[in-house]
This record gives C-alpha cells, sequence and structure tokens, in this order.
C-alpha cells in the first residue's frame, strides 16, 4: 500500500530539485563561480532539509511504501511513475542528501576549471541516486539507475586524477554491460508477469525456478558490477582513485549501495526460490571479496586505492549479511550499508581535505601527520576506529549483527568474516600509523589544519558514527517491519502473501 | 476500355511536391539568392505537409495506398528535409557549390521516398526507389571538384544499379509466379494456392532482402556506405543516413509483412544472420575509425540492425517500434550531423575525431548538444535513443527472440565506447588548435529543434509510440 | 622470566603472521590482479584488434564490393535452398 503522508510530493521534490538546480546553473555565467558553488550548496543544503521529515516522519510499524505517489506515464506498456520508500530504502535517500551536501563543500576550493559543469554533474547525479531509491516501477528505476552513468562518466573523466580517462571509461562499460542485461531480465519478467513493471505487483507473483535462475543472474550482472562483487570488483580501485574528492565520496558512500539495495529490494522478493538455492554462491563470494579485499589493503601504496580495497572488503561483509537470510544479518547489513556510507565518505572526504594539500596519494609521502595537524588526526582516527568496528562506533553493531547472522546460517562464512576483521584492523592501523605517527615527512611540514569549511563538512559524519554507534535502534527500528516482512517472502516463496497483495493491489489502484 | 479517371484525393501530395519541386527548379534560374531558394523549398514542403492529412484511401487500382502507415513515414521525410535544408544553408556556401538545383534534387529524392511508401504495387516501388535513388546519386557528389565527392557518387551509382537489377529480378520471379505485381494481390495468391515452400517464392524473397538491405546498409550488402557517407557533402550524409534508409524499412514492412506477410517463417532466417551481422560489423569496425563521417556511417549501418530486430519481430508492435525508432534516430542523427557541420570552415575539413579535442573548452554549447547526440546514439537514458531501442526489444522480446536481444544488447553496450570517445575527446582532453565554427541561425534552428525533440522523447515518449501503434493498426 | 617468554612468544608470532600475510599479499595482489585484469582488458582488446582486421575488407575497390556482395546473394540462396 501507498500511503502518502504529508499530501506534498516529498519525493518528487527531492529528485526534481536538484535537476532543476542543476537546469539554473546551466544559465549562470561560467565565470561567475562563487554564484555557482553557493548555488549548488543552497540547493543540496535545501535538498537536505527536505528529506528530513522522512527521517521524523516515517512510520515504522509498518512495511508498506510511505510518502508514495503514482503518475501514468506510458500507458501503452504500462509503465507509471510511481515512488515510495520503506524501511529498508528510507536511510539510503537521508545518506544521498547529506553526502551530497558534503561532496559540494568539499569540493569547494579544489575544483578549478569547468566549475559550472562539474557543480551540475553533481546535482544531477544527486537526483538520479534518490531517484533509484525512490523507484517503484521498474523502468522508472532502470531509467534513474543508468541516468547515473553519465554525470559520474564525466565527474572521473574531467576532473580526475592522471589515469582518468582509463578509469571512466572502465566504469561506464562495466556497469553498463551489467545494467543492459539486466534491461533484458526486466523486459522478460514484465511478460512473464502480465504485462506490468510495478514492482510491488510483481511482487506478489511467483514464478517458475527455470525462470527465477535465469532472470536472478541476469540482475546479479548488474548489481554484482555495483556492489561491487568479486571478480567484477577490478572497475572499483580504478575509479575511486582515479576520480576527484567528491566524485569518490558520491562513488563509495551511494552508488555502491544500490547494488546490494538492488539485491534486497529485487532479486531477494522476486525471486525466492532462486535466492535460496544461490545463497552458498553469494555467501562463498563475499567471504572471499571479504579477505581478498582485506589482504590486498595490506600491501597498498595509494592512499585512496587503499581505501578503495577496504570497500570492496566492506561490501563483502554486507553481502554476506543480506545473503544470510536471517534478521540478524539482513538488518546488520543494511546498516553496515549506511555505516559504510558514512564511514568511507568520511573517509575519501579526510583524504581529499588533505590532497588539496600535498597533492600526492603515496603513503610513503606521509608521516607525522598528527603532530602537524592534530584535529584532523582527531578526526581520521575516529574514522579508522569506525572502519575497523570498535564498539561505540556504527561499524561494530553493522559487523556485529552480520557476524551473528552469517555464522547462523553458515558457520565457517561466520568464521571466515571475523578473520577478515582481523586484518581489516591490520590495515587501517598500520595505515594510522605510517601516515600519522612516525617521523614527520619533508612534505607534511608546516601544513595548516583542518579550517572552518572542512571541519563542518567531517563533522556530521562523526556525529553519525557515535549516534549510530551507541544509539542503533534509533536508525535500526526504521528496517524491522520492512526485513521481516522482506524473510517472510523469501523464506515461504511469498505464497501465503498473494492474498494479502492482492488487496494491496486493489488499493493501488 | 474506357479510361476512368483515377481519384487523385491519396495522391494529392506527391502532384503538388512535383509541381512545387519543378517550380523551384524553374525559379532557380531567376533568383540570385540561393538562401531564398532554401527558404521557398521549406515553404513548398510545409504546402506539401498541409495537404497530407485527410488522404486517406487507395487509387489507381490499388497501386498506390495512402494510409496511416506511409503518413507516418512521410512526415518523416518531411522531417528529414527540413532539417536538411535548414543545415545546408551555410554549408554549401562554405563548400563553394551553393546552386540552386541542391534543393529541388533533395525535393525529387523526397518524392521518390514518399512514393515508396506508398506502393502498393512492385513496379510503383520500383519507380519511386530510382527516383529517389537517382537524386540521391546526383547529391552525393554534389562536390563537382572533391574526388572523394565523385568517387562516392560513382561507388553509390554503380553498387546501387547492381542492387536493383536484385529488385527487378524478384519482381520478375513473382509475377511468374503469381501473374500479378500488386502487393495485396500477392499475398492472396501465395496463401491461396500454398505457394509457401515452393523454392521460387523463396528465391525471390531472397532477391528482395538484398534489394532492401542494400538501402538500408545492412552486412554483408553494406560496403558503399563507408564511401559514400564519408565522400558525399555532409549535409547528404545527413539526409541519406535518413531518408533512403526510412524509405527502405518502409517498402521492407510493406513487402514482407504485407505480401509476404503468410510466409513470415521463410523470410525470418534470412533476415536474422542479416541482423545480426549488421549490429556485429557496424559497431565493431566503427570502433577503429578516426574520421567522424566514417563513424557515423558505420554507427548508421548498426541502427539499421537494431531496427531490422523490430521487422523479424513481425508483430504490429514490431512494426510500430521499427517507425518509432526512425523517427527518433532521424533526430538525433541529424543533430549529431549538424555539429559535425558546424566544424567545417573556410579551408579546415573537421573531419577527423581529433579535431573534437578540448571542444567543451572552445565551444562548449557545440560540445553540450554533441553530448546529448553521442548519448541518445548509444541509447542511455534518459534520451530518446534510449526510448527508441527500449520499444524495439519490449516488441522482439514479445515475438520471442530474447536471445536475439541479448546479442543485440551487447553489442549496444559495445558501441558505447566509440561514441563515448567523442564526448571524451571533447571533455577530456585539451584543444590542439582553436577551431572555428560556422553557425548560421538556420542551423541553430535545426540544432534546437533536434536536441529538444531527443530530450523530450527521451522522458515523454508516449505521444510517438501511440502515433505509431496508430500507423501500424490497419496492417 | 614471564617478561622474556612473552616478548619471545610475540616475536614469533609477528615474523610468523606478518611473513604468511606479507606473502598471501603479493601473491594475491600479483596473480588475482593480474588473472582479472587480463580478462577486463583483453576482451576489449580483442575486440579491438578483430575491429582493426575488418576493416581491412574495406578496400575502396567497387569491384571487391560487387563481388562481396554477389558472394553473400549466392551463399543466403545457397542456405536458403538447402535446408
Amino acid at each position: 500500500m501507498i500511503m502518502n503522508n504529508t499530501g506534498f510530493p516529498i519525493l518528487s521534490t527531492l529528485i526534481f530539485l536538484p535537476i532543476v538546480g542543476a537546469i539554473m546553473l546551466l544559465f549562470v555565467n561560467r565565470s561567475q563561480e562563487g554564484s555557482v558553488k553557493r548555488i549548488s550548496l543552497l540547493v543540496s543544503i535545501a535538498n537536505f532539509i527536505i528529506s528530513i521529515p522522512l527521517f521524523t516522519n516515517f512510520n515504522k510499524a509498518t512495511h508498506f511504501m510511505q510518502f508514495g505517489e503514482k503518475h501514468e506515464w506510458i500507458p501503452h506498456l504500462n509503465i507509471n511513475y510511481i515512488l515510495g520508500i520503506d524501511g529498508i530504502s528510507v536511510l539510503f535517500v537521508l545518506l544521498s542528501t547529506l553526502i551530497t551536501v558534503l561532496s559540494v563543500l568539499v569540493s569547494w576550493n579544489s575544483i578549478k576549471t569547468k566549475v559550472k559543469e562539474f557543480y551540475i554533474s553533481i546535482l544531477i547525479l544527486e537526483g538520479a541516486m534518490i531517484g533509484v531509491f525512490c523507484s517503484l516501477d521498474f523502468m522508472l528505476f532502470y531509467i534513474f539507475w543508468e541516468a547515473m552513468l553519465i554525470p559520474m562518466y564525466l565527474l572521473i573523466g574531467v576532473w580526475g586524477g592522471p589515469n582518468r580517462i582509463y578509469a571512466a571509461v572502465k566504469f561506464f562499460l562495466y556497469t553498463l554491460i551489467g545494467s543492459v542485461l539486466m534491461l533484458v531480465g526486466i523486459i522478460v519478467l514484465y511478460f512473464t508477469a502480465g504485462n506490468t513493471f510495478n514492482i510491488l505487483e510483481l511482487m506478489t507473483k511467483t514464478y517458475p525456478y527455470q525462470l527465477q535462475m535465469w532472470l536472478f543472474w541476469a540482475f546479479f550482472s548488474a548489481f554484482a558490477v555495483k556492489v561491487p562483487m568479486f571478480p567484477v570488483h577490478t572497475w572499483l580501485p580504478d575509479a575511486h582513485t582515479e576520480a576527484p574528492t567528491a566524485g569518490s565520496v558520491i562513488l563509495a558512500a551511494v552508488l555502491i549501495k544500490m547494488g546490494a539495495y538492488g539485491f534486497l529490494r529485487f532479486s531477494l522478493p522476486l525471486f525466492p526460490q532462486a535466492s535460496m538455492a544461490m545463497t552458498p554462491v553469494m555467501m562463498t563470494l563475499s567471504v572471499i571479496a571479504i579477505i581478498y579485499g582485506a589482504v590486498i589493503c595490506l600491501g597498498q601504496t595509494d592512499l585512496k586505492r587503499l581505501i578503495a580495497y577496504s570497500s570492496v572488503s566492506h561490501m563483502g561483509f554486507v553481502t554476506l549479511g543480506i545473503f544470510a537470510l536471517n534478521v540478524q544479518g539482513m538488518e546488520g547489513g543494511i546498516l553496515q550499508m549506511i555505516n559504510h556510507g558514512i564511514v568511507t565518505g568520511a573517509l575519501f572526504l579526510s583524504v581529499g581535505i588533505i590532497y588539496d594539500r600535498t597533492h600526492t596519494r603515496q603513503i610513503a609521502d606521509y608521516g607525522g601527520v598528527a603532530s602537524v595537524m592534530p584535529v584532523y588526526a582527531t578526526a581520521f582516527m575516529v574514522f579508522t576506529l569506525a572502519s575497523i568496528g570498535l564498539p561505540a562506533t556504527n561499524g561494530f553493531i553493522g559487523e556485529f549483527l552480520i557476524i551473528l547472522g552469517g555464522f547462523k546460517a553458515n558457520q565457517l562464512a561466520g568464521v571466515l568474516a571475523a578473520t577478515g576483521i582481523i586484518i581489516g584492523a591490520g590495515y587501517m592501523l598500520l595505515l594510522y600509523q605510517r601516515v600519522f605517527f612516525m617521523q614527520t615527512n619533508q612534505k607534511v611540514l608546516g601544513l595548516k589544519d583542518m579550517d572552518g569549511r572542512e571541519i563542518l563538512t567531517l563533522l556530521p559524519l562523526v556525529v553519525l558514527i557515535f549516534w549510530i554507534g551507541i544509539y542503533p535502534n534509533a536508525f535500526l527500528g526504521f528496517m524491522h517491519e520492512s526485513v521481516r516482512h522482506l524473510l517472510e517472502r523469501v523464506n515461504t516463496a511469498g505464497i501465503q502473501d498473494v492474498a494479502a497483495a492482492k488487496n494491496v493491489i486493489e488499493i493501488l489502484k | 476500355m474506357p479510361f476512368v479517371m483515377p481519384d487523385l484525393g491519396p495522391v494529392m501530395p506527391e502532384i503538388v511536391m512535383t509541381c512545387l519541386a519543378l517550380a523551384i527548379l524553374m525559379a532557380d534560374l531567376l533568383i540570385k539568392r540561393k538562401e531564398t531558394v532554401a527558404f521557398l523549398s521549406i515553404l513548398s514542403i510545409g504546402a506539401v505537409a498541409y495537404t497530407l492529412p485527410g488522404t486517406m484511401g487507395t487509387t489507381f487500382n490499388g497501386m498506390f495506398v495512402s494510409d496511416g502507415y506511409s503518413m507516418f513515414f512521410k512526415l518523416i521525410f518531411i522531417l528529414n528535409v527540413i532539417l536538411t535544408i535548414l543545415i545546408s544553408v551555410k554549408y554549401i556556401a562554405v563548400e563553394r557549390v551553393n546552386f540552386g538545383e541542391y534543393y529541388s534534387l533533395i525535393l525529387f529524392s523526397t518524392l521518390g521516398m514518399m512514393i515508396m511508401a506508398s506502393a502498393g504495387d512492385l513496379i510503383v516501388l520500383y519507380l519511386g526507389l530510382e527516383l529517389m535513388a537517382l537524386s540521391t546519386y546526383i547529391l552525393a557528389g554534389f562536390i563537382r571538384y572533391d574526388r572523394k565527392s565523385n568517387e562516392a557518387a560513382m561507388k553509390y551509382f554503380l553498387l546501387g544499379a547492381f542492387a536493383s537489377a536484385f529488385l527487378l529480378y524478384g519482381t520478375a520471379m513473382i509475377y511468374g509466379l503469381t501473374g500479378t505485381t500488386d502487393l495485396k494481390a500477392i499475398s492472396a495468391y501465395i496463401a491461396g494456392n500454398g505457394l509457401a515452400s515452393s523454392p521460387a517464392l523463396m528465391l525471390s524473397m531472397v532477391m528482395f532482402a538484398v534489394a532492401f538491405s542494400f538501402k538500408i546498409a545492412a552486412v554483408p550488402f553494406h560496403m558503399w556506405a563507408p564511401d559514400a557517407y564519408e565522400g558525399a557533402p555532409t549535409s547528404i550524409t545527413a539526409f541519406m543516413s535518413v531518408g533512403p534508409k526510412a524509405a527502405a524499412f518502409a517498402v521492407l514492412g510493406r513487402v514482407f509483412l504485407t505480401a509476404f506477410g503468410t510466409v513470415k517463417i521463410e523470410w525470418a532466417p534470412i533476415l536474422i544472420p542479416i541482423a545480426i551481422l549488421t549490429m556485429g560489423v557496424g559497431n565493431i569496425v566503427a570502433l577503429s575509425q578516426t574520421n567522424i563521417k566514417r563513424m557515423l556511417a558505420y554507427s548508421s549501418i548498426a541502427h539499421a540492425g537494431y531496427m531490422l530486430l523490430g521487422i523479424i519481430a513481425g508483430t504490429n508492435d514490431g512494426m510500430a517500434s521499427v517507425l518509432n525508432y526512425m523517427l527518433i534516430y532521424a533526430f538525433m542523427n541529424m543533430g549529431a550531423f549538424a555539429v559535425v557541420i558546424m566544424l567545417r570552415s573556410e579551408g579546415f575539413k573537421g573531419d577527423n575525431i581529433t579535431d573534437y579535442q578540448g571542444l567543451a573548452k572552445t565551444h562548449p554549447l557545440a560540445a553540450a548538444l554533441m553530448l546529448v547526440f553521442m548519448f541518445s546514439l548509444t541509447g542511455i537514458p534518459p534520451t530518446a535513443g534510449f526510448m527508441g531501442k527500449f520499444y524495439l526489444f519490449v516488441s522482439a522480446i514479445e515475438a520471442g527472440y530474447t536471445w536475439l536481444v541479448i546479442i543485440a544488447v551487447i553489442f549496444s553496450a559495445i558501441s558505447a565506447y566509440f561514441y563515448l570517445r567523442i564526448v571524451m575527446l571533447m571533455y577530456m582532453k585539451e584543444p590542439k588548435e582553436s577551431v572555428q565554427l560556422t553557425t548560421s541561425p538556420a542551423i541553430g534552428l535545426a540544432l534546437a529543434i533536434t536536441v529538444a525533440a531527443v530530450l523530450f522523447i527521451g522522458v515523454l515518449p508516449s505521444v510517438f509510440i501511440n502515433f505509431a501503434r496508430l500507423a501500424v493498426a490497419a496492417f | 622470566m614471564d617478561n622474556f617468554f612473552y616478548s619471545v612468544f610475540c616475536a614469533v608470532c609477528h615474523a610468523v603472521f606478518l611473513g604468511i600475510i606479507k606473502q598471501k599479499n603479493v601473491l594475491m595482489a600479483i596473480t588475482d590482479a593480474k588473472i582479472i585484469e587480463a580478462i577486463v582488458n583483453g576482451v576489449p582488446n580483442t575486440i579491438g584488434a578483430f575491429s582493426q582486421a575488418l576493416r581491412k575488407i574495406q578496400t575502396g575497390v567497387v569491384q571487391h564490393y560487387a563481388t562481396i556482395m554477389a558472394m553473400g546473394v549466392l551463399l543466403i540462396v545457397a542456405l536458403m535452398l538447402l535446408r
């Protein structure tokens, strides 16, 4: 059921306000860089403020879709403009809006060429990101999913590092191939389910097992590339290292989550039997990602590349949690997605801050930064500890729940995942030691500590880390109902739900 | 046999077109400023468009059919002509071939296309095809002093004549087999006399497939296209990539879905390998092109391959998706060529891909427009190119060709590389030298129309999809 | 005394585990990165090479084009008649 809580189309505003902002920016004169930055900051903060009611007015007692909107779009193909969020997607929308504000802030002084196009790309990207999380119609979802590729390609390729063109093309083609295979899957699903693209309707039907397997793998090709799962993860290190700071932050904090979100929102409820059958494969790939990502981090010499591989490792935890197919695992997985968005976003923001000063990403060029920039070192320490999963930080809650869930599902997976945490602690602490402690390097002598803008960029994330870490139920509370409903659907293959869901569809119409 | 005056109502647009084209040819003798001739041509097209509605019906004993299908195609042709004239006005002055015959030739070629779209009989079809083709041959070689242009025209002419021979051979076989050249009568005869598995019928279908494949530049009959597209004046390349292709698809649809409609099972196996090869060769060879007109020629070949999927589907939806895609393709291709034309200035050919380096810095608006067209050609939402491809894939999967669609999407993903290469050069590299753009209000108008259409159809495709479905409903 | 054993134990552990990790790390970083990257870069390179080869068919000589067209026709006719 779709409930519209406030009568005001919040979700459409969230999607289209940034796009309108981007169109407004088109008319600003190229040379007025200050106005460009101020307008984009204003638009992104406005978007964030508009998204706060989603947090406060969310009804945690139901798994139904909220803040819904429905309009006809292409009637003869039964494609409609349907938006709605539930416990699974609400936190991602908030994360998107917050991260966009922070990205705009962190790029204030570091982007010097084609400033107007840069901020236009970020705003369009924000609109598309929120669109992905809110869409309840498959074609609408697909359009937003693909529409993200253009601004991201430009962000990496125009304002990125030395190897940016290779990284941008790699990112684009990798994601595109997965996405087009998903498109074929979506169209096949459309015809099998009686000519509807409406996700809620599709979820009420059961599909033949063979078809489920094919479609599961078609969707897997798109989502696994986005997550990224092993072995299709190789676009990530290149894209993350070469992207400008804002690009890396948005990529790591939000875009990667869409892959796992796709599994949660589509693969699990639509293809329950196939998902259950494929669980061993998915858990194996997750564990490989955890350990492989972590081990590679130990040998990295590039700061951003190290954090990029740590993303692979952390997302391995997430997929492990999701495919454990129990409450703890799933809630842990979703929470860990938010956590990872916050923590890795913070790490990339921090790297961006120091890169603005030294213009080098090599760890060997750093050392003893703590004595030169103490405030920065403190913040970075918080993020490091959160990444490792120290209790009292958000990382602990997520990882604990995931390992609990993973252990319940498969003991070996749980044990291996736990060793992944140990290696994680290893590389993060080694990184901290090499960059912040030890002998002060020539290149970092005399660097200024963080100024107000930079502290402002990192502050919300620090707050969130401790908020989620100390009182996680504030955030876990959103998910309980939706996760319970999802697990019911998966574990019973949704047979019981059909009658209830048919009533739901009547209300929908 | 008493002579009965055929009903001239349905054929009015063509008659008006003929008269006005001849008038323009005459007027050119008197008018010194060729821009005026261009303007008059646009006016005459407007007049033809004005006479279009309400001319439904068949005439000349069923040889000339004017229905929703032909009306849709005629609209595409009219659009094609208007956009071509808009982008040509300044261009042929730069190329120093500013002659008025250019405009009347374009009108004659379009007349041929219109006759093709309305053909209910194989001989009328041939009439239209030859009128279109001969005018286009001359237009391809219009830059008389340029060897490449002459070469393009010669190659197009020689291979075109070769293909027409196949068409006539097929027609002759069908006539020998069925005793008639009327499309509907052929269909009735085949169904009535159980000729479904006759080898002669099979042979004639192959002949038709070959002749039409030549016109749409399908592999392995595509070899004229890269050379012809590269050598012809860019505005004519744009014209050729849309007009004759659309006309060929119109007759392809009519012949294969009307005349041979009952024996689809026989001709689908001919078109399927052609479609796969076309998409494959078009996309793969485009990867290594360094001349933008040649690259766009190969991309044209690939797009014809995608459209063949709609014909292979054989359903009303399939045909509607072809019509829809043709319209969208007209907009995006014209737009892309308009930008290419803008780079042509006095003494600077602007044909090479490397000429686009750093365009975003020197001419950001042109670069942004090219970006939209490149992404539309790749098929990325929210552009019209995606909507067109999407509808094609939907109808193909509905008809049961999921495996073919998987092949199509993979080639489509490969095509992203060479379209993105242009975007990459424009935005991600520094300009080697400063490029001058030749702009004019006409080409600005053309660009505005095309980019607005591409973005609009990308977001709200219903209008045209419904129109296309209506057009095919009578089939 | 305890301290002594403890530090020896620590040193041994460090040597063993860090040694393993450094070995494993170098191994994994090289082999896996190489294998996966070989595919990821190899497939497009193959397509590119294929493209370069195919474009040579376009010789520019009209007679060749006509011959290829004729061969295409014969091939299709043969395939259809022999089905």
